[in-house]
């Protein structure tokens, strides 16, 4: 099959009424959409509302069981739907290519990247002297910013950093310059700062070689930075389909307002005083950080002389990149990890040097909600007793009163009576996070660790889940150490931020101070990074 | 990387040392005298004595041991009063023969589970059902009785192999000794007649003696292989344009070997000491039925070199299964890299 090159409509991909089953199944109704050449269209939507789907299905490559059930994808003017998958693969990496989502897994851990950038290039020009395949290899490596190419060749994926391998992702689907991109949440994995730096590189590569772009992404805000045109997505059907400027500035339907109301604006601030207002008395410190350090072996360190104090009902965030050490601090302080110095001081004992009884005794008052509420619950246990678990464990009560106890706290976090006896895969995100979280808070402790409670959520649920982690805190006064990506958040519900780089706070103050009188140039790099879809106007202008 | 390789070695010489203590402990822990049995029921207390000194039982008990792992590593192994020859001597002509057969059953087990776990993942429906199938029988066989199965059907009523006659058939004189090997051996004399005989010989207790391992194989690659192929990597290798096949074999492959590979050693391990039954269904003179005559006999020399040579074996097939990893994956080549 050929696919001609020359287009006189001026249409990349023309998708029309395209449906998609799995297995009878179908999950996406009806989709309609049109792709200019050279533009960039950004497909948005939470999970489960097809966007990956209806992207896979453009490279045919739709996961085992799913298949195209009516309807035509036009590239470049010829319908690839009931291609065989001989022509398809054709097309695949010459015409259209894709960059995924998840760099850390979307290279073959047991193979040298020159390899895999070469793979696609051999594919589609066989017979190519070895000499020139490497010379492109290079080139694009080159291109897409990656230094010291001739050495990074014979590397393997895990000596790159996520970042870097984003941008190797990019060099394979460049490869063989196809007319269209497809980017399935490019930057989902990355950094703020990485973030803006491989977006910055999408757009310039595909303005240079003229690729039209379809982006997918639950990030509104990614949106409003890279893409013209906007299709919004809800349960496998197109709600809403505009520019970018309208979409953001004048969004037609409720669902997609509701999007972009769930994303704090800089103004917003979380329900509840504020903390440390004038005329309160001194709140009392119930978490004390001095000179923390932690190494592995004889490594660097990992975190160097952090000080940092916690009061009752306070929420302090820790922003920072990757690497900065967030984690660790979070692992350090509940003690899954032994601090290599300092001293961690929870409610006037010793926690950091606490051992056996003691330690266990101790942890009540220290509990921690981790970032993956898909993986941090034990798959084989009913809800109740996840919950209950902990009351349990520190002999509080017996098993009965503790089911009772959960089922309260439960109720109170808006998991009714017919959650209790589900495992946790059927539930939601949404619903698994705050199980995670009633777990942490059952104990009414002093200090909870929130290690990115919200950023593998869907952007709707996020800020519901937000609300109540505020409402707990106002009720039972729990401390809470937010670690965070994500510097709206950041803003919208810390009462202070920490910024953690390398290892060490570089700046400590209220968000105001922060966001408005960054001191720190790893602070104003940061900020600098945040996509904003409130803030449109500022990149479209550069583009345009 | 170096630090990392002088720790393995050392790790796998005290495990091959330590199974060799324990052995010789639970040896001498065993109810019963050797000497009595040597000498009979009705040698007197002298005579006792003097077989008890001759075999060196008077002797200090460390004493004892470290002669014997001296002599182990000089190559003087003992003299086997059950078999009546030289430990060395028997050991080595009867392992040739089983390490035959579990070589090649190992071979057939890999090979076989490969191709299985291929048509399994790459082929959904029928075929993928067949093999699951032939995994279950393979599984729930045990391998004596599959020997039974395969002689009453291949041998006596096909006719297309030979029984249980050994190694060779009767007309035939067994080769010079150079790997001990018969196939090989006659392949090296250039006897083809040899050859042939020896390998339809083979077949049989091979394919018995394979099909646990291969079963085994053949599911843990199928799970490790769909595994891998719902990784995001073999998402983007498609959107490359490479056909599924040449994915499958480039990138689905060999990611699904590394588990799998560290199990081998295992098998192989498991394949040469455990065929005695295979053995005794095919009359195949190997190690097994001398061990088994040698413990109740409490042939001291004979079973503490077996022990100990099978710890060996087994030490060095784990080193060669971590080596190959570390071939395949570049991650394990680098200390410290988490993924």
């Amino acid at each position: 099959m050929t696919v001609s090159t020359v287009n006189p409509t001026g249409t990349a991909v023309e998708v029309s009424d395209l449906r998609v089953a799995y297995g009878g199944d179908e999950v996406v109704h009806g989709v309609s959409f049109r792709l200019r050449r050279g533009a960039r269209l950004g497909i948005v939507g939470e999970s489960g509302s097809g966007k990956s789907t209806v992207a896979r299905a453009v490279l045919g490559l739709l996961p085992p069981g799913g298949h195209v059930t009516g309807g035509r994808i036009e590239l470049l003017d010829t319908d690839v739907v009931g291609r065989t998958d001989k022509e398809m693969n054709d097309l695949r990496g010459r015409v259209v290519s894709l960059v995924f989502q998840d760099p850390l897994t979307s290279l073959d851990p047991v193979k040298p990247i020159g390899k895999q950038i070469a793979e696609v290039i051999v594919q589609h020009h066989r017979g190519l002297p070895r000499a020139e395949v490497r010379e492109r290899c290079l080139r694009l490596l080159n291109e897409v910013g990656v230094n010291d190419a001739e050495r990074r060749l014979k590397q393997y994926p895990h000596e790159f950093s996520g970042g870097m391998r984003q941008r190797v992702l990019i060099a394979i689907a460049i490869a063989n310059q196809p007319d269209v991109l497809i980017a399935d949440e490019p930057t989902t994995a990355l950094d703020v700062t990485t973030q803006a730096q491989v977006l910055d590189l999408l757009r310039t590569t595909a303005e240079r070689h003229g690729m039209s772009v379809i982006l997918v992404t639950h990030d509104l805000g990614v949106v409003a930075e890279f893409c013209d045109e906007v299709v919004v997505m809800k349960a496998g059907e197109i709600i809403e389909t505009g520019t970018a400027e309208q979409i953001f500035a004048s969004p037609a339907q409720d669902y997609t307002r509701h999007l972009l109301d769930c994303i704090p604006r800089p103004g917003d601030r979380r329900p509840g005083p504020e903390f440390g207002d004038p005329g309160d008395a001194e709140p009392a410190a119930v978490l004390t950080i001095t000179g923390l350090r932690k190494r592995y072996g004889r490594g660097p360190h990992v975190l160097d002389d952090i000080d940092l104090t916690l009061h009752a009902g306070e929420t302090v965030g820790i922003v920072g990149e990757s690497g900065a050490g967030k984690s660790t601090l979070a692992r350090t302080l509940i003690r899954l990890e032994n601090a290599s110095g300092g001293t961690i001081d929870l409610n006037g004992a010793d926690f950091g040097a606490a051992r056996s009884k003691r330690l266990r005794e101790l942890r009540r008052d220290i509990q921690m909600v981790f970032q993956d509420p898909f993986s941090s619950l034990d798959p084989h246990m009913q809800v109740v007793d996840i919950v209950a678990q902990p009351l349990i464990v520190h002999g509080l009560c017996d098993r009965p009163a503790a089911r009772a106890r959960a089922t309260e706290m439960l109720a109170s976090m808006g998991l009714d009576e017919q959650f209790l006896d589900r495992l946790p895969r059927n539930l939601s995100g949404g619903q698994r996070q705050r199980v995670a979280i009633a777990r942490a808070l059952i104990l009414r402790p002093a200090v909870a660790v929130l290690d990115e409670p919200i950023s593998a959520l869907d952007v709707s649920v996020r800020a519901q889940v937000l609300d109540l982690l505020r409402e707990e805190q106002l009720s039972l006064g729990t401390a809470y150490l937010f670690i965070v990506h994500d510097l709206a958040v950041a803003r919208y519900f810390c009462d202070r931020i920490a910024v953690l780089y390398e290892g060490k706070i570089v700046e400590f103050g209220s968000p105001a101070d922060l966001f408005e009188r960054p001191r720190h140039p790893y602070t104003r790099r940061l900020l600098d990074a945040i996509p904003d879809p409130h803030h449109l106007q500022r990149r479209m202008k550069d583009t345009t | 990387m170096f630090r990392d390789i002088r720790q393995r070695l050392l790790a796998s010489a005290v495990t091959i040392v330590l199974a060799s203590f324990v052995s010789f402990v639970v040896l001498r822990a065993l109810p019963g005298d050797p000497a009595r049995l040597i000498a009979g029921p009705l040698a007197g207390p002298e005579t006792l004595a003097a077989t008890r000194s001759s075999l060196g039982l008077d002797r200090p008990f460390f004493a004892q041991y470290g002669q014997f792992l001296w002599n182990f590593v000089r190559g003087d192994w003992g003299y086997s009063f059950s078999v009546g020859d030289e430990v060395r001597e028997a050991l080595t002509s009867r392992l040739t023969a089983t390490l035959e057969l579990a070589l090649y059953a190992f071979v057939l087990a890999v090979v076989g589970a490969l191709v299985c776990a291929s048509v399994a993942s790459f082929r959904p429906g029928f075929r993928r059902g067949l093999v699951r199938l032939f995994a279950l029988v393979g599984l729930g066989s045990p391998p004596f009785w599959v020997g039974l199965v395969l002689i009453v059907v291949f041998s006596s009523y096909l006719g297309w192999w030979p029984g249980p006659s050994g190694r060779l058939s009767p007309q035939l004189y067994p080769p010079e000794p150079v790997t001990g090997f018969y196939t090989v051996d006659f392949a090296l004399h250039g006897d083809l007649i040899g050859v042939s005989d020896s390998a339809a010989h083979l077949v049989l207790p091979v394919v018995s003696l394979a099909l646990l391992p291969w079963a085994f194989l053949t599911r843990l690659l199928t799970a490790n292989m769909a595994d891998t192929a719902g990784q995001p990597y073999i998402l983007v290798v498609r959107s490359k344009g490479v056909p599924a096949w040449r994915t499958h074999v480039r990138h689905v492959l060999a990611n699904s070997l590394l588990p799998t590979v560290s199990s081998c050693g295992l098998i192989l391990a498991t394949l040469i000491t455990g065929s005695v039954l295979v053995e005794t269904v095919f009359n195949w003179p190997g190690v097994g039925a001398m061990l088994t005559e040698g413990i109740s006999a409490q042939d001291f020399a004979l079973v503490q070199s077996f022990i100990l040579l099978s710890a060996i074996l087994y030490v060095v097939g784990n080193l060669v299964g971590d080596a190959v990893n570390r071939m395949i994956d570049a991650r394990l080549r680098t200390p410290g890299a988490a993924r």
